[in-house]
């Protein structure tokens, strides 16, 4: 055996255990899940092939999947591209290197740390319309608060300003690009005599296109699928108004055993977030500049 | 380089040897010399886990050759980790189901017979209610032999009664008009039309409705068991809804649903801990919390319209059917039933479903409460007894939320449950 041969060998030797976690875990139950969408199985007896029969009952009569189709593209549509902005925002404001700076970063990345079940149990304490501090703090300005979670209204609002704290990693991803943007390049542009506002937007966003680019395909992919929330702090209500497409895909397999019907919903969500990731990469191409194309 | 690597395959290697040596030969060789019996509850506090081990042990020094091991889950996750377990053959061997689940997973044979083994040792149900012991029938087969029960009566605050003059409530069941009356006495408004004290509210809003509605003279289903129809549209029931639905919204008697969500976080203990409530309707678990933080409490027969009724809950032990040790898992049972049933009326942690039992260890220092539950046990029924019952019982839970906040009236409401129902009873 030649000393390539074996270089490969140790590679492929050394991906192994990932590549195996990989096809055990994650691409033998998706094609599972993909195959048992054609069934109609509870998990107790053997499936039964029914052909198009979920796919059709989803679409055609199941006015609770529209219902959660719509309530997660809300939530998707208004948390991704603000909590992006105010990543961008708050590293711009950050960006200098000074003491207070070090600090504050830190405490915008807190939330971060301390995610889960938790901090939603702390949030359904802030967002009680008698007690919570939310409320109170309306009420110092003589503002009636709303019912928050208890209010068909109010509850996917509620949701949407409590994904919107979360902004440290956005924030620290644009820093870390912002300060790869050399000096020159800034210095350059005032010489020309570019205005502060002319310089973010010619210069700085185009810069960190990279950057808001993944975050905007990787915030689409992770809050298409938001599900902790709901199943904590609502189980979908009031009313469904909380009813996130994975929230109802879980009730479905195992409220009501209808596990054939969730993998159908399941592979549904997988072709939605599919087409919409390649569209988003498709017209990445008019809006994202990578440091090649500045050579 | 090479040595390194070489070092590094070697540890590798060893360590998944030796992974492998301890969950494919040590594990079973430990399993070999006992049976092991799994059994899996619903965590109902330590004192339940303690009482339950000890009474495990006694058993295991009986019987050398069983092992026993006792999974305890949250309450909140025990459904779903069963289920998951069932599935994924990898069931306990003793687990408790409850009216809800027992007869889907009966009906896929998830569940063991258990009347074979009960004519082979002659075993005596009598000792067993009966609306309990044919609840845990389906298809005419016994699955489950019933450890409590949730019967439900009315609870009544002295304090709160002391408060707003009003006498106690007479230990027989009053009519709806009189229950009326006493929760207008009972709840009282602050000047600017907020609601200091409650007259009534409920363990969890909806909770208490199919009682109400079978109190009624209407039903849910017909029949009960394996139902052909909904006749929750029927005129009792939506009088019955109505009359339910305007205690919250008509009269403020009772929180909203809103209100329930929101001021008691969905745990309505809150208004008896915050002392804004008069009457509860619970079920025999709140003994307990009663016993605990109440003090001066009384217990009432529910009210009743038409006739007396409500709507009760009862647990199961049921053994798997797939497991692999069915006869030493029936003499486990037959020894659990009767232990963790007095466990359970000592702790009072609910209703035991064994009447010798529930005659002398529940409330044995209160036999007039005790007996307020014996009586309304009389009453008891189990409203819907199917395989398909959460199918049928997720169509009420948008509904409670339109009904309570009026966004639909309630015999819009209550016909368009009947028509979803329906439609799911008529299909496969």
């Amino acid at each position: 055996m030649d000393r390539r041969t074996r270089e490969y060998l140790w590679g492929y030797v050394l991906v192994s255990p990932w590549v195996i976690g990989f096809l055990l875990l994650i691409a033998l139950p998706l094609l599972a899940s993909l195959v048992l969408s054609f069934t109609s199985w509870n998990g107790l007896s053997p499936p039964k092939r029914i052909g198009l029969r979920n796919y059709s009952q989803i679409l055609k009569n199941d006015p609770l999947f529209w219902k959660s189709l719509r309530v997660t593209a809300i939530y998707t549509i208004v948390v991704v591209p603000v909590t992006v902005a105010l990543g961008f925002i708050l590293a711009i404001a950050l960006n200098r290197d000074i003491t207070v700076n070090h600090v504050l970063r830190m405490v915008y990345y807190l939330p971060q740390l301390v995610s889960g079940v938790s901090i939603l149990l702390l949030w359904l304490w802030l967002f009680n319309p008698n007690y919570g501090l939310i409320n109170r703090f309306l009420a110092i300005f003589h503002i009636r608060g709303p019912g928050w979670l208890g209010s068909e209204t109010w509850a996917l609002p509620a949701l949407i300003l409590m994904s919107l704290w979360n902004v440290g990693p956005q924030m620290l991803l644009y820093l870390a690009f912002l300060q790869k943007i050399p000096k020159e390049v800034y210095e350059a542009a005032e010489l020309d005599g570019a205005s502060r506002l002319q310089i973010l937007y010619y210069v700085t966003l185009p810069l960190v296109s990279p950057v808001t680019f993944a975050l905007l395909v990787l915030g689409f992919i992770g809050h298409f699928q938001v599900f902790r929330q709901a199943f904590v702090m609502t189980e979908g209500g009031p009313n469904n108004a909380t009813l996130f497409y994975v929230l109802y895909t879980y009730n479905r397999a195992f409220l009501l055993r209808k596990l054939g019907y969730a993998c159908a919903l399941a592979c549904i969500l997988f072709l939605i977030i599919l087409v919409v990731t390649l569209i988003q990469l498709q017209l990445a191409k008019k809006w994202v500049v990578y440091d090649e194309d500045l050579i | 380089m090479a040595k390194s690597r070489k070092i590094v395959v070697v540890i590798l290697a060893f360590i998944i040897i030796l992974t492998l040596f301890y969950f494919l030969v040590l594990d079973n060789r430990k399993s070999d010399s006992n049976t092991v019996l799994r059994v899996s509850v619903r965590d109902q506090g330590s004192y339940f886990s303690d009482q339950l081990k000890g009474v495990f042990e006694a058993y295991e020094e009986q019987n050398t050759n069983i092992g026993i091991k006792l999974e305890v889950e949250p309450w909140e996750h025990y459904w779903t980790k069963l289920q998951t377990q069932i599935m994924g053959g990898m069931a306990p061997d003793i687990m408790i189901f409850s009216e809800r689940s027992l007869h889907t997973f009966a009906e896929n044979n998830a569940l063991q017979d258990l009347d074979t083994m009960v004519e082979e040792d002659n075993y005596d149900l009598s000792d067993f209610y009966e609306v309990a012991l044919e609840t845990g029938r389906w298809n005419g087969r016994l699955y489950g032999l019933p450890i409590m029960m949730e019967v439900p009566a009315l609870f009544y605050v002295k304090d709160a009664f002391d408060a707003t003059d009003t006498p106690y409530p007479k230990p027989e069941s009053m009519t709806w008009n009189d229950f009326l009356e006493l929760c207008r006495k009972l709840t009282v408004f602050t000047s600017d039309g907020k609601v200091e004290q409650y007259g009534y509210v409920e363990q969890a809003f909806g909770s208490g409705l199919l009682s109400w509605i079978t109190q009624n003279g209407g039903g849910v289903v017909e029949p009960i068991v394996k139902p052909e129809r909904c006749v929750i549209n029927s005129p009792e029931a939506i009088e019955a809804a109505q009359f339910y639905f305007d205690l919250s919204v008509k009269y403020h008697y009772t929180p909203t649903i809103i209100e329930y969500r929101t001021e008691a976080m969905g745990d309505s203990f809150q208004y008896l801990r915050s002392g804004k409530c008069a009457l509860f309707q619970a079920p025999s678990t709140a003994i307990y919390f009663f016993e605990q933080n109440i003090k001066r409490y009384g217990v009432v027969p529910l009210p009743h319209n038409k006739k007396r009724s409500n709507s009760i809950k009862i647990s199961f032990l049921c053994i798997n059917s797939k497991s692999k040790h069915l006869k030493e898992a029936w003499g486990l049972l037959k020894h659990m039933v009767g232990p963790v049933q007095e466990i359970i009326a000592e702790s009072l942690q609910s209703f035991p479903a064994r009447k010798s039992i529930a005659k002398t260890k529940f409330l044995a220092n209160d036999p007039a409460i005790r007996n307020v539950f014996l009586e309304e046990l009389n009453y008891s029924i189990v409203p819907i007894i199917t395989d398909r019952y959460m199918e049928l019982i997720v169509v009420l839970g948008p509904y409670l939320d339109q009904m309570g906040t009026k966004k639909i009236s309630v015999s819009e409401a209550m016909n368009e449950i009947s028509e979803k129902m329906n439609a799911i009873i008529e299909t496969e």
